[in-house]
C-alpha cells in the first residue's frame, strides 16, 4: 500500500483518506487506528509539553497533590486534577477505581481477587492496580453499560 | 477509605454483632437455662464481646489502598490479635489449663482460616465472572469506537 502525505494550509479540514480496492481488515484497523488517536491529553514531562491519545493512557493516579498518566512504558504529569480527568472523560473507558486511581478498562487483560472485597486489575503492560471494595458495585454497572441490577 | 467512611462501617459491624449476641444468648438460655435470673450487668457483656469483636478489625484500616501483600500481613495480625483477645478473656475468667487453652486457640485459628479461604474462592468467582464481562465491554467499545 502506497503511503503519501500533503501538507494543506490552515484554512482547510485536516482529513485521512484511504483509497483502497477492497474495504478489508487491514483498512479497518488502519480506520480504527486513526480515529482513536484523534482524542489527546496534554501532558507534561522533563523534555518538555506533548500531546499523547487518550487511548495510550493505562491509568492515571493522583499523588501529593499531582496527577500523573502512565502510558505503556512512560509516566506524564497532567495538569488537572484527577475529579476533572473523571468529569472530562469517565462516561468513557475511564473508570475511578479507588480514591487515588482512575483506570482505562481497555487497558486490563484480567482481574483476580485482592483480599477485603477488593479486586486487582492486571493491566496489559504488566502493572496491577487495585479496584477499591467500594468502588466494585460501580464497576459492575460501568461494565453491564451503566444499567444497574443486570 | 477514610477515616470517617471506616468508623461507620466498624460502627455498623459493632451493632450488628451485639444485636446477633444478643440473639444468640437469648436462644441459648431459653434452650439451657430458662429459669436463670441475671442482675443489671448482664446487659454490658454484649456490648463487650462485642468490642472486643471489632478491635481486631482496627488493623485493617489504611488511608491509602493497601497491597495485597500488605494486606496479607495485616489480616494475620488480625487473627493473631483476635486469639490473643479471646484466650486473654478466657484467662481473665480463670481459666488457665492448657487443655482448655490450646485447643480454643487451634480452633479460633482453623475457623479464621477456613473463612479466609471460603472468602478467597468466593471472591474468584466474581473475579472470572467480572473478566468475562470486561472482555464483552472491551469487544463492545472497540465495535462502536469506529462505527
Amino acid at each position: 500500500m502506497k503511503v503519501s502525505i500533503e501538507k494543506i494550509s490552515r484554512e482547510k479540514e485536516q482529513e485521512v483518506l484511504i483509497r483502497c480496492h477492497e474495504v478489508n481488515g487491514e483498512v479497518l484497523e488502519i480506520a480504527k487506528f486513526v480515529k482513536a488517536t484523534q482524542e489527546g491529553i496534554e501532558v507534561f514531562y522533563e523534555q518538555g509539553m506533548k500531546v499523547i491519545p487518550l487511548l495510550d493512557i493505562y491509568y492515571v493516579e493522583a499523588v501529593d497533590n499531582h496527577v500523573f498518566v502512565y502510558s505503556k512504558r512512560d509516566v506524564y504529569e497532567i495538569k488537572m486534577r484527577l475529579y476533572e480527568f473523571e468529569q472530562l472523560y469517565g462516561e468513557r473507558q475511564f473508570f475511578r477505581c479507588s480514591k487515588a486511581v482512575i483506570v482505562n478498562l481497555l487497558k486490563i487483560k484480567s482481574l483476580k481477587p485482592a483480599l477485603n472485597g477488593r479486586f486487582l486489575a492486571v493491566l496489559q503492560n504488566g502493572e496491577n492496580v487495585i479496584i477499591a471494595r467500594k468502588y466494585v458495585s460501580d464497576f459492575k454497572v460501568k461494565l453491564h453499560g451503566g444499567v444497574q441490577n443486570e | 477509605m477514610s477515616k470517617k467512611d471506616f468508623a461507620k462501617k466498624i460502627l455498623m459491624k459493632f451493632f450488628i454483632i451485639v444485636t446477633q449476641i444478643n440473639v444468640a444468648m437469648f436462644i441459648l438460655g431459653m434452650l439451657y437455662d430458662r429459669n436463670k435470673s441475671f442482675g443489671y450487668e448482664a446487659f454490658i457483656f454484649p456490648i463487650i464481646y462485642g468490642i472486643m469483636s471489632i478491635i481486631p478489625m482496627l488493623v485493617t484500616y489504611s488511608k491509602r489502598e493497601l497491597s495485597i501483600r500488605a494486606m496479607i500481613i495485616r489480616k494475620i495480625f488480625q487473627l493473631f490479635l483476635l486469639e490473643l483477645i479471646l484466650i486473654s478473656f478466657v484467662m481473665i475468667n480463670g481459666v488457665f489449663e492448657t487443655k482448655v487453652i490450646i485447643p480454643l486457640a487451634i480452633s479460633v485459628l482453623i475457623i479464621g482460616v477456613f473463612v479466609y479461604i471460603i472468602s478467597w474462592i468466593l471472591d474468584n468467582n466474581e473475579a472470572q465472572r467480572l473478566s468475562l464481562k470486561l472482555e464483552e465491554y472491551q469487544k463492545k467499545f472497540e465495535k462502536d469506537v469506529w462505527n
